[in-house]
């Protein structure tokens, strides 16, 4: 019998309005665990290349895992949604934490895989082992807030937990996102924008008790041990949340500003976690199961009105709606925030995709009978508010933007290319490569494309103090961040697998090391204890090679491969301001890291195909004959 | 010599006082190193380290005045 999960997944076909249930049995479970694993399993075996992404023969699947919510544990709670992304058209996965995945545990399933798409807007119930498909029709086109509050008040419990997208979903806004309890997002891929083109507008989960762990007793005393191994910072990942960071990075001359042009931005401080401390830091707040904090509430009746409700902004929104755009004003950026959470936008990708308009018209290749009148400079903050509700809407000018930077760039023409900053048509995220080398290659090669979460970021290995975390590697060597010879690949490569691991088991990059508590062995003793299994790290890591196989292979069956594997020509090019000016990655070394890269991953060096050897080894030789399967699938743009 | 010190984020739990900021004084002719020694600092939560606003290493030497802020290792999120 299971431990630790409920061996099953709910199947929904909204075509048919059927709801299915199937049990992979345990070797399933025990090889992919859950997360993007379990997801590629799925989406590998039961859809097809060349679909439409938005289309009802795309697959959207929900997944946690076989530790979530057994017990509350730190960072233990998150679930990952995948796809194929309307960005890419080739694999979309993107976790969130907050409360929902739990709650799909004690509602008696492990993950919702959805089919087809619904003659009207609907939404999914799932409760104590049951599933119903309901009418939507009275939320469609209401802001997330409302949905959530509607769904609670229909069966009158506000301990439901709502999963949506937002009205931006619903437009198939190529970046929409989906979230869960308001506050957590699975922002990034277009995940937003599958669901919404399948008329499915929220997923409410109730559930009364999740599957029990194997052995209680040691669960519960490595989850002690790990609680007294925590010290809460009085200025860290709690007490100043993520939003701390703008000033540190700016001082490193890495902090992405005015579309990577630059490296440092002089109102950095006005836009750091300690300023939101001390002006409209409301509370911090959490995930189930979890003493860290780490985000932030914000509440304001001043210029603007923003609603703790929708939380407050975390690094990545501080970044790409402010220093990426010059905006320094921290009111503006947390008004942001609220109005991408209401609509349900990847705050990151519009964020990125605005910069694009802003270079061009600063640059005269965007004039204002382009942008409806709209003076897209940057530092304008108004403006980019403007532009969050006309691109939910996908009103005038916010309907070019709503496509995304790639195809936005491309309509707008006269050489706006250069200044769309995507790879794989996912906008790059806010950390800067050009200071943290081993992000090239895990931007370049993150199968969904432009991944900061890829691995731990190359500041932490500088120093021998640092690898103590890693070491159950067998990494002992620091090296700086600014190399990217073969070391720093072999660095890149074991701590891919091992954040796809965390993936797999739903685990929080803040609650495990470099990070959190969590040390790698005490993840490993924590998953024997819940799931009664005799696992390894060894184990554990094949799981995480394995996704990033299937995730090759999807990617591959689709038409996406090595020559996808690249930077956009502005990180070739010198920073221009900060403490990093003048610095830049190598063509030619990014070019010899990303074939030693292959190399190690087993892959052909020169194309990055895996070998069959290697899929046989991972034990998913069933998806080479997948490779060969190649869709003649134009990415269909325009 | 005196110095004037600041702490950004986690390293704040470094200074004398938990303070961000602070004046020291030290040892004329001292290293940014040892002066993080003498605070207990973990040389490998430093990310970055700016003397008078330049970006310098560990072995650099401070001089009677120096205005030396420290920045914690983060990343992702």
């Amino acid at each position: 019998m299971p431990w630790g999960y409920n061996g099953k997944i709910l199947k929904v076909n909204l075509s048919a309005s059927q709801i299915a249930v199937e049990e992979p049995g345990e070797k399933i479970y025990r090889q992919y665990l859950g997360g993007g694993a379990l997801s590629l399993y799925f989406l590998l075996k039961e859809s097809k290349p060349g679909t439409d992404p938005l289309g009802p023969d795309n697959l959207l699947v929900f997944s946690a895992s076989v530790l979530t919510g057994s017990m509350p544990a730190p960072g233990m709670n998150k679930y990952t949604v995948a796809a194929k992304s309307p960005l890419s058209y080739g694999f979309a996965e993107s976790e969130a934490g907050g409360w929902w995945a739990p709650e799909l545990k004690a509602a008696g399933f492990d993950a919702v895989i959805i089919q087809g798409k619904a003659s009207r807007p609907v939404y999914l119930w799932i409760h104590d082992g049951q599933a119903e498909i309901r009418d939507a029709g009275h939320l469609w086109g209401k802001v997330t807030g409302e949905v959530q509050q509607a769904i609670k008040k229909e069966f009158g419990d506000d301990r439901i937990r709502v999963l949506q997208i937002g009205p931006a979903g619903e437009k198939l806004v190529r970046y929409a996102c989906i979230m869960n309890e308001l506050k957590h997002f699975n922002g990034r891929a277009g995940l937003g924008a599958v669901m919404g083109s399948k008329n499915l507008r929220a997923i409410a989960v109730r559930g009364q008790k999740a599957p029990a762990p194997f052995d209680q007793e040691m669960a519960s005393a490595i989850l002690k041990t790990v609680r007294e191994s925590y010290k809460e910072d009085p200025a860290g990942l709690g007490a100043l949340g993520t939003a701390r960071v703008p000033p540190i990075l700016s001082a490193g001359g890495m902090l992405p500003t005015k579309n990577f042009i630059t490296g440092s931005f002089e109102k950095a401080e006005d836009i750091s976690g300690k300023r939101l401390a001390e002006t409209i830091l409301k509370g911090r707040g959490t995930c189930h199961g979890c003493y860290i904090r780490c985000k932030r509430e914000v509440e304001a009746h001043g210029s603007y009105e923003i609603d703790a409700a929708y939380g407050g902004p975390e690094y990545e929104t501080i970044a790409a709606i402010g220093s990426l755009l010059e905006i320094g004003n921290l009111e503006a950026i947390s008004k942001g925030n609220e109005l991408c959470a209401q609509y349900g936008i990847d705050s990151i990708s519009f964020g990125t995709t605005v910069a694009m308009a802003m270079e061009c018209f600063e640059k005269g290749i965007l004039k204002p009978k382009d942008t409806d009148g709209l003076e897209l400079r940057f530092g304008n903050h108004g403006v980019m508010l403007k532009l969050i509700e006309l691109v939910a809407q996908r009103k005038g000018f916010g309907n070019l933007l709503a496509e995304g930077v790639d195809i936005a760039a491309r309509k707008i023409g006269k050489g706006a290319e250069k200044y769309a900053l995507s790879i794989k048509s996912q906008p790059l995220p806010m950390h800067e490569p050009r200071g943290k080398k081993s992000l090239a290659l895990a931007y370049a090669v993150s199968p969904t494309g432009a991944d900061h979460l890829e691995n731990p970021h190359d500041p932490f290995f500088e120093k021998e103090g640092g690898l103590k975390d890693i070491h159950p590697f067998g990494i002992l060597d620091p090296l700086p961040s600014l190399d990217l010879g073969a070391q720093k690949v072999r660095m890149f490569t074991y701590l891919q697998q091992y954040y796809n691991w965390l993936n797999s088991i739903g685990m929080c990059i803040f609650a495990a090391r470099p990070f959190g508590p969590f040390t790698v062995n005490q993840l490993i003793e924590y998953g024997r204890a819940v799931t009664g299994w005799d696992t390894s790290l060894w184990e554990a890591m094949k799981v995480g090679e394995r996704h990033s196989n299937m995730a090759r292979v999807f990617n591959l069956r689709e038409g996406i491969g090595a020559k996808d594997d690249r930077l956009p020509d502005r990180l070739f090019k010198g920073l221009e301001g900060g403490a990093l000016k003048g610095q830049k990655i190598g063509r030619k070394e990014f070019a010899q890291a990303l074939e030693m890269y292959y190399g190690m991953m087993g892959w052909d060096p020169k194309t990055g195909i895996p070998s069959r050897y290697k899929l046989e080894e991972l034990n998913i030789g069933w998806t080479f004959p997948l490779l060969t399967r190649h869709s003649r699938n134009p990415k269909g743009k325009d | 010599m005196w110095v004037k010190v600041k702490t950004y984020a986690e390293l704040q739990q470094y200074s004398p006082q938990k303070g961000e900021e602070f004046t020291l004084q030290i040892q004329d002719r001292s290293t940014i190193r040892s002066l993080m020694e003498s605070l207990g600092m973990p040389e490998h939560r430093v990310m970055f380290i700016l003397r008078n606003g330049k970006k310098v290493k560990e072995t650099d030497r401070l001089a009677d005045g120096d205005q030396v802020f420290f920045y914690p290792v983060i990343g992702g999120g």
